[in-house]
């Protein structure tokens, strides 16, 4: 399964102290086992759940997600 | 289609325990009543054992029980119906070819509630391999 969503949420969090997948999860109004799954690449997430992620972390959404797939 | 236990005396079918109760009204001069009848105790027999199924998960994993539901599982769940959706279409119109080829009421009911539980457990094993492997859009 192709995973052409590209994420920084491990390191972002790395940054913010640690932070845990349960502390995000609760800030983006979702369970840890999604944060989890957006984390692996396992799932694309919402536009709105990705722009609440990217608001925790306090950088733009390109900063946070990147589009790796073919070009359009 | 044998196997779906066609002698419509048997009480030892695949289904047989969920058709117990409308065993008992085979000989309703109505065949609309009992097929109807095998259809609705079929049903609430699957949702009975879902519900126990669910109470078994609750009990093993309280705090996942506890969790409310967010974007990915809606997303899990349609997908997977989707795909139960599929089967219990193909069995329908397999069923319903088998008909027209002479198969049995008896058995055409057999097949129908099997369609059920087999959509049913298509529908969970869906979930259980979008949530293990992933569910990319």
């Amino acid at each position: 399964m192709t995973r052409p969503v590209a994420n920084q949420i491990r390191r972002f969090r790395f940054e913010r102290d640690e932070m845990t997948q349960q502390e995000l999860a609760d800030r983006i109004g979702v369970t840890r086992q999604t944060v989890n799954a957006i984390e692996l690449g396992k799932y694309s997430p919402s536009l709105e759940v990705a722009f609440r992620i990217a608001l925790v972390f306090g950088v733009p959404l390109e900063e946070v997600f990147e589009y790796t797939g073919e070009r359009p | 289609m044998d196997f779906l236990c066609s002698d419509p005396d048997s009480r030892t079918g695949v289904l047989g325990s969920v058709l117990q109760i409308p065993l008992s009204l085979r000989n309703a001069p109505l065949g609309l009543f009992f097929t109807a009848a095998l259809l609705i105790v079929g049903a609430i027999g699957i949702t009975v054992l879902e519900i126990a199924a669910h109470i078994i998960a609750a009990i093993a994993a309280p705090a996942d029980a506890m969790t409310p539901i967010d974007e990915r599982d809606r997303y899990v769940a349609a997908k997977a119906k989707g795909f139960a959706f599929l089967v219990l279409s193909a069995v329908v119109f397999i069923t319903i070819a088998g008909l027209l080829q002479g198969m049995t009421s008896w058995s055409a009911c057999q097949a129908l509630v099997l369609a059920f539980v087999v959509g049913e457990l298509v529908r969970y094993g869906a979930e259980i391999v979008y949530y293990r492997y992933g569910c990319l859009k």
